[in-house]
């Protein structure tokens, strides 16, 4: 979802292109077509570069719905129709709400951003899921997020109405992740500080503050993303640094959910005066980074044209194997103050229903499976929701760093140390497995804390709600007001004069032509 | 009945184009800039742009890239292509062809490329906004200045500058007397082919001035995005209206061109 702009331009072409064609195409045969919408390059497809050499998951879906017992099992009996599938990706949250909102086009299934599905839900778009349909996302996924003390859990729809339920109604998980700071210690533009100390900097509690505060030294190193939400979010943590701290302080280390509950509270902030404060802290920014960026960011740290990045996990994973080839070595923080943790979620459309209904299903099973969720997560670079042991020996396949003997056993290797993953992989009470994989001690500041962030800073993490449409258009204008520079009062002038003078000039050109032609005929005739 | 052919049945192809792509989004247009979210009318849009200091931030600022731009790009071409005209090196037009050369790349693909060389000689966006911007404008609309300029100095009037010479002009009289009169229909043209692309262009300031400067496509753009689609749609209108102001200025000059062309046969 966090993604790229220019492919999803082409997804948008897609999308038109079968929504002019697709209500033709879906109603004269005996098939029934299954209408999904995903944010571009979110799923896996045949690359026989990676592990994998299969085909694209999409047609995989397509293949395993028409075997005649899994239809069976979705469909009940006497189902005899053909299942297709037809796949149409957006750009961003925005574009894909305007087009379901209007009417344009029609799908069964929409994957998008956790605040996104709130505002759906508050606008009737989207049904409650029934998890019981879904048994591989009842069984297998992470009950850190979808428990009942789950992240997903803890949003409600609508805080004024409570009624209309929680995220978790209505979201059937996909891929998660923070939002952190990405950064090379050994950037070549950063001043008076050795490596060592950038990385204190950065693992700080206050990692955020750091580019205010210290910006003699990250002067032009940072890009942050070009995205009103997301830099939002970290103006807001800087401007509430000092509530964050005094917050920390009083937990004290016993970080409870009481102590989640306020930090959200503070995280979630959009009153008017929030509004200025934010403003100013990201106006007093602007001058210290060295710019925004849609998508250039993850690529750029790499080139070496920025040093430190405003990052979403899954990037930040890609920049860092990326930069590792060509010998640079990136950081990925998480500051403890405050942290965004976000999630991308399927939900079906409240117009759904009957067999479309029994397909939707049937495509979120699918996509439920472990096996499905390790082959997009190896193909996407996210984190999915599933748990289950394909994932986990994805994992291990990556981050495991002890050496085994002869027996394939793990020995105790130096320079590792045990990362506990229990709080995401553990399923049921039942379950006695110990989740930890050994990785180098590097890792704690790297792809592993990024892929999955450590127990510890569970806690510190909040989801970013929906704004509502008012404080959402001033957002915007505050948005706008960051971007625009002002210009000074000299300039102005010059410039609308220039501009009128020159019309007038243009304008009056042929005139005084005319008035020349007549005054030299004049001058004959004398 | 037996339909006849007729030659006018091939306009049904541009016909429908036009009403399809420029008429119909034209209406669009204007029905968004004045309705609200439930199409009701309303001058809201209207007077949020007016009254809100960010987008009349916007607009001075495109305004004055798009005139830098303009007098830079004229400043640059406006020798070149006399020279060209002139010179025996150009012969079969292959420096004017080298010049032009890089509107065969497609302009997003160079400006990507613009930023990495801007980048490598020290003078990248984050660090120089204004004059990367600057930079990455005249580059890719020089070619637009040199071209009309050039196809006009082709053509000036050889005997007239001869004849000023004769009667006494000197070399500075003969160029602003003779050369410059003759060149400003050309010189017209050029400028309207910069100022009004460079008053939309969205992709050149925003890669760039890595997000520093935001100009008028910028701000067309943030509206949509952010579903203010009446508030995008009147910036649209606006941007529309000065588009048609310098085409009916530009047509002063372009009539009397035609003019005299005719009056020569």
């Amino acid at each position: 979802m966090k993604n790229i702009k220019l492919l999803s331009l082409i997804g948008l072409g897609g999308m038109l292109l079968t929504a002019l064609s697709g209500c033709s195409s879906s109603n004269d045969d005996n098939t029934l077509y299954l209408k999904v919408l995903n944010a571009g390059d979110y799923i896996y497809l045949n690359d026989p570069d990676s592990g994998y050499d299969e085909d694209d998951l999409t047609d995989q879906y397509v293949q395993w719905i028409n075997i005649p017992e899994i239809k069976e099992k979705y469909f009940g009996e006497g189902f005899d129709r053909d299942i297709d599938i037809i796949y149409d990706t957006y750009d961003t949250n925005e574009t894909m709400f305007n087009e379901l909102k209007t009417g344009k086009s029609s799908y069964d299934i929409v994957c998008s951003s956790d605040y996104m599905i709130q505002k759906m839900a508050k606008f009737k778009m989207i049904q409650e899921v029934d998890m019981d349909r879904i048994e591989n996302y009842r069984d297998y996924a992470s009950p850190f997020l979808i428990g009942e003390e789950g992240k997903l859990s803890k949003v409600d729809i609508d805080p004024n109405n409570p009624e209309l339920g929680t995220l978790n109604n209505f979201a059937v998980g996909y891929m998660w992740g923070t939002l952190g700071i990405m950064y090379n210690p050994n950037y070549k533009r950063i001043k008076n500080k050795t490596p060592e100390e950038v990385i204190e900097d950065f693992s700080a509690p206050d990692g955020w503050d750091v580019l205010w505060n210290e910006h003699e030294s990250y002067q032009s190193c940072a890009s942050i993303k070009d995205s009103m939400r997301d830099t939002y979010a970290m103006g807001l943590v800087h401007t509430f640094s000092d509530e964050f701290k005094e917050l920390y302080e009083e937990y004290n280390g016993n970080y409870n959910k009481e102590y989640n509950d306020k930090l959200s509270d503070i995280f979630n902030r959009h009153d008017d005066e929030t509004i200025d404060k934010v403003q100013a802290s990201l106006i007093e920014l602007k001058d210290y980074i060295y710019g925004f960026e849609v998508d250039t960011g993850k690529s750029d740290i790499v080139t070496q044209k920025v040093g430190i990045n405003l990052a979403w996990s899954g990037d930040a994973v890609y920049s860092m194997d990326t930069a590792e080839e060509s010998d640079v070595e990136l950081y990925f923080a998480i500051p403890s103050y405050c942290s965004n943790i976000w999630f991308d979620a399927f939900s079906i459309l409240s117009n759904v229903k009957d067999e479309r209904l029994d397909a939707s299903y049937s495509f979120l099973d699918f996509m439920s499976d472990p096996i499905n969720a390790s082959k997009n997560m190896d193909y996407v670079g996210y984190t999915p929701f599933i748990a289950g042991d394909d994932v986990f020996s994805l994992v291990e396949e990556w981050y495991e760093a002890r050496d085994v003997d002869e027996n394939d056993e793990y020995i105790d290797t130096e320079g590792t140390i045990p990362y506990d993953l229990t709080y995401f992989f553990k399923t049921d009470e039942s379950d006695e497995t110990d989740y930890v994989v050994y990785v180098e001690e590097e890792q704690i500041n790297r792809q592993m804390r990024a892929q999955y962030p450590m127990e510890e800073d569970l806690p510190h993490l909040a989801i970013m709600q929906d704004f509502g449409e008012a404080q959402n258009n001033k957002i915007v204008s505050m948005w706008e007001k960051v971007k625009v520079n002002p210009l000074p009062v000299w300039v102005v002038i010059i410039v609308v004069g220039g501009f009128v003078s020159i019309l007038a000039f243009l304008g009056s050109y042929k005139l005084i032509q005319k008035a020349k032609v007549r005054k030299r005929k004049k001058l004959r005739e004398k | 009945m037996k339909i006849r052919f007729q030659r006018k049945y091939l306009c049904i192809p541009y016909f429908l184009f036009l009403i399809l792509f420029i008429i119909l989004p034209i209406l669009f247009i204007i029905y968004y800039a004045f309705t609200d979210g439930n199409g009701n009318f309303t001058w809201n849009a209207l007077v949020d742009f007016f009254t809100n200091t960010n987008k009349l931030n916007v607009l001075l600022m495109s305004l004055m890239f798009s005139m830098l731009n303009t007098i830079v790009c004229l400043l640059i071409g406006y020798p070149i292509a006399y020279i060209l005209s002139n010179s025996k090196l150009n012969k079969n037009a292959t420096i004017v062809m080298l010049f032009v050369m890089p509107m065969w790349i497609n302009f997003v693909l160079r400006t990507w490329a613009t930023r990495d060389v801007l980048n490598w000689i020290g003078l990248g966006g984050g660090d120089y906004p204004y004059l990367a911007t600057m930079i990455g404008l005249v580059y890719n609309y020089l070619p637009f200045v040199i071209l009309p300029l050039y196809n006009v100095m082709l053509k000036l009037d050889k005997q007239q500058i001869e004849a000023a010479e004769d009667l006494g002009c000197n070399r500075v009289q003969v160029f602003t007397k003779s050369i410059i009169p003759q060149s400003i229909p050309g010189v017209v043209s050029a400028a309207m082919m910069v100022f009004m692309p460079t008053m939309s262009s969205y992709v050149i300031s925003d890669v760039l001035s890595e997000g520093k400067v935001v100009l008028f496509g910028n701000s067309i753009y943030l509206s949509f995005s952010n579903n203010q689609w009446n508030v995008g749609s009147f910036i649209s209108l606006f941007m529309l209206i000065l588009v048609g102001i310098s085409m009916l200025i530009s047509r002063n000059f372009t009539e009397k061109d035609e003019k005299k062309e005719s009056s020569k046969w």
